[in-house]
């Protein structure tokens, strides 16, 4: 692992990997955008509702993702000042962050034909958002001090804490009788969802993991860069 | 702009919550990735115009 | 155990000598709370239906308010350090300012909690589970609150950050203080959200003063 903590090993490793990524995302979403929208049956009980669930589920387990990476990240960071692990999670958050926002903002547009309501207070909805309010608070912490180092080791902290929310959420409708459906994919005795609707959705769900490894690529890069002209900048005004 | 709404009109009706849903995740997730690439633009370029190489981060 | 008990009788004594600290927090909670018969209305029934919540609510912002004093002082006058050098585990030390500013602030609040329910004609029978859940509740929203004060410790705008990364955490007290209550009040037992609140408790008192210890120590690096 320490072996990629060298920036410039990881920038010549990161633009080997970029095209590659470029490419599985935009066959992955392509291909996953014409099953969801035109070659996917509509379901029995939700009609074509059921098609939002293909943006929804897949934005709920990269928000999901996001945050348990950049809480490995924070660890590694914390225990063996790892330089790349600070970079990563600053890079993440915000794509996780935007993922969160999707999951609540499909949720909602799912939820109103179904439930009648935009908005239900249930477990999951609530632990969701509570996720959000996390990604928030770890953004604003990063930028919160003056000295970028002392606000990476604040929010690294305050993603291993908010690590407890992550089983709360995937576990909210098995705790509690909510409103929403418990997991139908990742669940004991395989998925009870048809096949016909698992190919869209597991499409989806690589096409926007590599959405992520393309946005996080570009997002570490910017960030090595910005630092490599800052420590310039130190070492000329100082 | 026409074969734009040609494509439009020709999509399948799904009911009035479908579609948005679809239209805001390429929102949210194209602004991120277009604000991403602009910041990785200007860290190239301000990377570029540094005299020496500071090879340290 | 000597340094947990010095500490904690040195921070009673330096919040009780300029006392008005505590009593504003509880004029706070008491004023705030007081401005909701003018805002939903003063009909008794309205108000005894949202009182459970209100006096919840009231009382996790008069613990946010009053958090940023927790470590503030003694980071700027050079306690903090004082206490980082010391040979004494940090963990023992931050719990004993986290048991000092509950018994100073949270104390005080659910002794103002009755007031306050009467005056947003709360059942009186309600108040057992009340303050139960508060008792079993505040101590919970210190230990969080201690976490998110050593955090934004010398932050930009710093009380907002504060509450930015405190008030999501306390979402699941706060559901199972006014649950505990909201229960009582439907007739039902209300004796599991008062575990839960419980549950809660134990696991912030394993993790949390670890946690703002270690915030701490990276705050003063």
């Amino acid at each position: 692992m320490h072996r990629f903590a060298n920036p410039n090993r990881f920038l010549r490793l990161a633009r080997a990997v970029f095209p590659w990524a470029v490419g599985a995302t935009v066959a992955l979403l392509g291909t996953g955008l014409y099953y969801a929208l035109f070659a996917s049956p509509p379901d029995y009980q939700q009609g074509e509702t059921v098609r939002i669930m293909y943006v929804h589920v897949p934005s709920a387990w990269m928000a999901m993702f996001v945050y348990a990476a950049i809480a490995v990240a924070s660890a590694s960071a914390l225990i063996w000042k790892h330089p790349l692990a600070d970079i990563f999670a600053r890079a993440a958050s915000p794509i996780g962050a935007a993922f969160t926002l999707l999951a609540l903002v499909t949720g909602s547009l799912w939820g109103k034909p179904m439930w009648g309501a935009w908005w239900v207070w249930d477990a999951r909805l609530t632990s969701v958002l509570i996720l959000f309010f996390l990604y928030l608070g770890h953004m604003a912490l990063l930028n919160a001090f003056d000295d970028p180092a002392r606000g990476q080791r604040a929010a690294a902290i305050l993603a291993l804490v908010g690590v407890v929310n992550l089983p709360v959420i995937k576990f909210s409708v098995d705790w509690w009788n909510t409103l929403h459906q418990p997991a139908s994919v990742v669940r004991m005795g395989g998925p009870s969802i048809h096949p016909d609707m698992l190919t869209p959705l597991l499409l989806m769900a690589a096409g926007f993991t590599a959405y992520f490894v393309v946005t996080v690529i570009v997002r570490i890069e910017a960030e090595i860069l910005a630092r490599r002209v800052r420590a310039h900048r130190l070492m000329q005004g100082g | 702009m026409t074969p734009l709404l040609t494509f439009a009109t020709a999509m399948p009706a799904y009911g009035e919550y479908v579609y948005p849903a679809y239209l805001v995740a390429v929102a949210v997730l194209g602004v991120l990735l277009i604000a991403s690439l602009r910041r990785r633009a200007r860290a190239r370029r301000e990377a570029q115009s540094l005299p020496t190489r500071g090879d340290s981060t | 155990m000597s340094a947990f008990a010095a500490l904690l009788r040195r921070d009673l004594r330096l919040t009780l000598r300029n006392g008005g600290d505590a009593l504003m927090v509880v004029a706070f909670f008491i004023v705030a709370g007081a401005l909701f018969p003018f805002g939903v209305g003063a009909e008794p029934a309205v108000l005894a239906r949202i009182a459970p919540g209100l006096v919840w609510v009231m009382a996790l912002l008069s613990v946010l308010l009053s958090l940023d004093r927790l470590f503030q002082s003694d980071y700027e006058d050079g306690s903090l350090d004082q206490i980082l050098l010391s040979p004494q585990p940090l963990t023992l030390a931050v719990a004993a300012k986290i048991a000092a500013h509950w018994l100073v602030t949270a104390v005080p609040l659910m002794i103002a909690a009755p007031v306050l329910a009467l005056l947003l004609s709360l059942d009186p029978a309600l108040l057992p589970p009340l303050l139960l859940g508060m008792l079993l509740g505040t101590p919970t929203l210190a230990i969080l609150g201690a976490i998110g004060a050593a955090l934004s410790l010398g932050a930009r705008r710093g009380g907002v950050l504060l509450s930015l990364l405190v008030l999501p955490l306390y979402i699941p007290v706060l559901v199972f203080g006014a649950g505990a209550v909201a229960a009582a009040a439907a007739g039902e037992p209300f004796q599991a959200p008062l575990m839960a609140l419980g549950a809660f408790l134990l696991a912030a008192l394993a993790l949390g003063p670890w946690a703002a210890a270690a915030s701490l120590r990276q705050a003063a690096q």
